[in-house]
């Protein structure tokens, strides 16, 4: 036996083993250190060189066993290597959650620095205007992005996993499944922004998960190549195993080596003894439950998607049309009698053309469909000019100055109620969230301005008293910008609460993401009565509440 | 002395290394010929198998190593560390009792 055959195959049994480069290095060079000291005794003995070489070869003892107690001995050392379940199998989901943000915070602190994407630099203003516009604009450049952001701290984690295999000598084994279980929790991990910033979660993939799933197995793949060029490059035939033998029965007959089953002859053994383990049983278990698991949320997700195409497809379609219909229908009869239409004209603050809805500091709707001059408008007549547009906290933030009151509209004659033509930004309650057929799901912001008055109406009679009344959020009027559809939507997000008030207008235009298909412009239109029908109304003042939403009023009519 | 000690029995190629050590420094090679030496041969065993127990002692920290060059030759050496002797003499403690029982029990006449 050729010493360098000995020691080659204790290296490749190690190699084969996962045992780290370094602690290799040094048992192997230990290993031939004595395989020397014995083959010079022999000689010394005065045996023939090759009888030398291969009694010290027998004095050393069996390579491949020794090189396997080598490796166990390393692996119950390390944390690691005792807990390869919890380890391989349980963390890396886990430590996704920690270096997902980590990496796309740090991404993004390059981002900044202007250091990534020179190629396709894109000015900050412009990033964080794409970041808080509309979807639409958003998506030209999101996906491709985001799957770049998404799929580096994958990367990461499955290089981390490997490394730690490789570190704790686990093997082959354990290095194949932690690049499973991170290629899988990179299939379920998504990854957004939203006008607030970036965000994170496990829940349906979306086809650019694909990606990100692969990244994984790329790795793994890569590694595997790696691992058969420097097997190769060691030079000794194959092992007759490729995973450790640790736990083979004791043979006293051999001095309490272990005896190696054969691979070829005995393939029913070889299978129990190196994959029907214990270990190998429960993360079998793990692997079964995941399956059943990612076939549940998978099975539930492709139902949500189905039931979402139906609603993007031919219910909100419909819907919307039959609200555009119903809507029509009220602006062709009037129900009031001896209604006097007010203009507006000279107290107008906005145009129709300025933007109404925003989605942060970007704007993407405006009144400009709606009908000018004289139209009816939910049974009533209107005379819409232009918009008057109060103070609310949200333009503040915009750094956009309105009047906070529109004081002396002259009214000059009694009247038994009054009918306004009106709306709110910055009104929002919550609305519902869908994503879009890529996955992506917007996140609007919230404004919570629920049943609190946002607008006055202050009536100033001819016998200098005056009455005041309150315009309510939910109760008259509802967000400028939300649901006129049915299906899917709450009740609360799509009607208001007074039976005096009702949605009296609602733009056509439709949004280019097709999660928007149930939203619309919304104007509404309320009926008060006042309190004093028998006095002379002289005046009326429209003042802001300075709540979070900014009023509008587009048409006043006396009845 | 408990009903079983089953790590104790374990441990006697840990005892005979630590003891070769607490002596002097040494490197595999002469420890398994310490031991094949001073055990006349009664304790042989496959030479490698030196190795794995080495490592096991150096990250209990019971050992320390250290690589020199003797003669042109890479040798790693091993020495005892304060951990290891009163490793050591605890397992001698308990080696001098499990001898005494055992000796005790074989020369009992009675028995």
């Amino acid at each position: 036996m050729h010493s360098g055959t000995v020691i080659r195959a204790f290296e490749r049994r190690l190699f084969e083993l996962g045992c780290p480069a370094r602690y290799s290095q040094r048992s192997v060079a230990e290993l031939a250190e004595h395989f020397e000291d014995l083959l010079r005794a022999r000689s010394e003995d005065g045996l023939e060189p090759e009888t030398a070489r291969a009694r010290a070869g027998e004095e050393l003892g069996e390579q491949t066993i020794l090189a396997e107690r080598l490796v166990a001995s390393f692996r119950q050392a390390s944390w690691w290597g005792r807990h390869p379940i919890i380890g391989f199998c349980l963390l890396p989901p886990l430590a996704l959650m920690i270096i997902l943000p980590a990496t796309v915070l740090g991404l993004y602190a390059l981002f900044l620095r202007g250091n990534l994407f020179w190629r396709h630099s894109i000015p900050l203003d412009e990033f964080k205007s794409a970041v808080v516009t509309a979807p639409a604009a958003f998506a030209e450049w999101n996906n491709p992005l985001l799957c770049f952001i998404h799929s580096v701290p994958i990367a990461v984690n499955t290089i981390l996993f490997c490394k730690l295999v490789s570190r704790s000598g686990s093997g082959m084994k354990w290095l194949l499944v932690t690049c499973v279980v991170c290629s899988a929790a990179g299939f379920f991990t998504w990854t957004g922004f939203s006008s607030n910033g970036f965000y994170l979660g496990y829940g349906s993939p979306s086809v650019y998960n694909w990606i990100s799933a692969a990244v994984p197995l790329l790795i793994g793949a890569a590694i595997l190549v790696w691992r058969k060029r420097r097997l190769a490059s060691i030079g000794v035939p194959e092992s007759e195993n490729l995973e450790p033998l640790l736990e083979l029965p004791i043979d006293p007959s051999q001095g309490g080596a272990k005896t190696r089953p054969q691979k070829f002859g005995q393939p029913r053994i070889w299978l129990q003894e190196q994959w029907f383990t214990p270990t190998s049983a429960v993360a079998a278990a793990i692997v079964v439950i995941s399956v059943l698991l990612v076939k549940f949320v998978f099975l539930h997700d492709k139902a949500d998607h189905a039931k979402m195409e139906d609603l993007r497809n031919s219910i909100w379609p419909a819907e919307r049309k039959k609200v555009f219909d119903l809507l029509q229908i009220r602006q062709t009869v009037t129900e009031t009698t001896a209604a006097t239409p007010i203009s507006l004209q000279s107290f107008a603050t906005a145009s129709l053309s300025e933007p109404v809805c925003w989605y942060g500091r970007t704007n993407f709707a405006t009144l400009s469909d709606l009908p000018r001059g004289l139209h009816t408008f939910a049974g009533v007549p209107f005379a819409v000019s232009e918009r008057v547009q109060l103070m609310g906290n949200g333009y503040k933030d915009l750094g956009i100055a309105f009047p906070t009151a529109i004081k002396g509209i002259p009214i000059s004659q009694k009247s038994r109620f009054l009918h306004i033509l009106h709306g709110a930004s910055f009104l929002r309650i919550k609305v519902p969230s869908v994503p879009d057929e890529k996955g992506f799901m917007p996140v609007l912001p919230e404004y919570e301005t629920t049943n609190s008055a946002v607008a006055l109406l202050v009536l100033h009679y001819a016998d200098r008293t005056q009455a005041e009344i309150q315009i309510f959020s939910t109760k008259h009027l509802l967000d400028v910008w939300g649901p006129i559809c049915t299906s899917e939507v709450p009740v609360r997000e799509r009607c208001v609460s007074s039976p005096e008030s009702e949605l009296a207008w609602a733009s056509a235009w439709m949004p280019k993401e097709k999660a928007e298909l149930f939203n619309s412009v919304r104007v509404y239109k309320s009926r008060f009565e006042n309190p004093r029908p028998d006095a002379e109304i002289v005046t009326l003042d429209y003042i802001s509440t300075r709540t979070e939403a900014a009023p509008f009023l587009l048409g006043l009519t006396i009845e | 002395m408990s009903k079983t000690n089953p790590s104790f029995l374990n441990g006697v190629p840990e005892l005979l290394v630590l003891k070769l050590l607490s002596r002097k420094e040494m490197y595999g090679y002469e420890i398994v010929k310490a031991i094949q030496l001073q055990t006349k041969e009664n304790i042989s065993f496959g030479e490698g198998c030196i190795y794995p127990y080495l490592h096991h002692l150096e990250r209990e920290k019971l050992v320390t190593s250290r690589r020199t060059e003797v003669n042109g030759r890479s040798r790693i050496h091993y020495r005892l560390t304060s951990r290891g002797n009163k490793r050591l003499e605890k397992l001698s403690v308990e080696w001098g009792q499990v001898a005494a029982g055992i000796s005790a029990l074989m020369t009992d006449k009675h028995a």
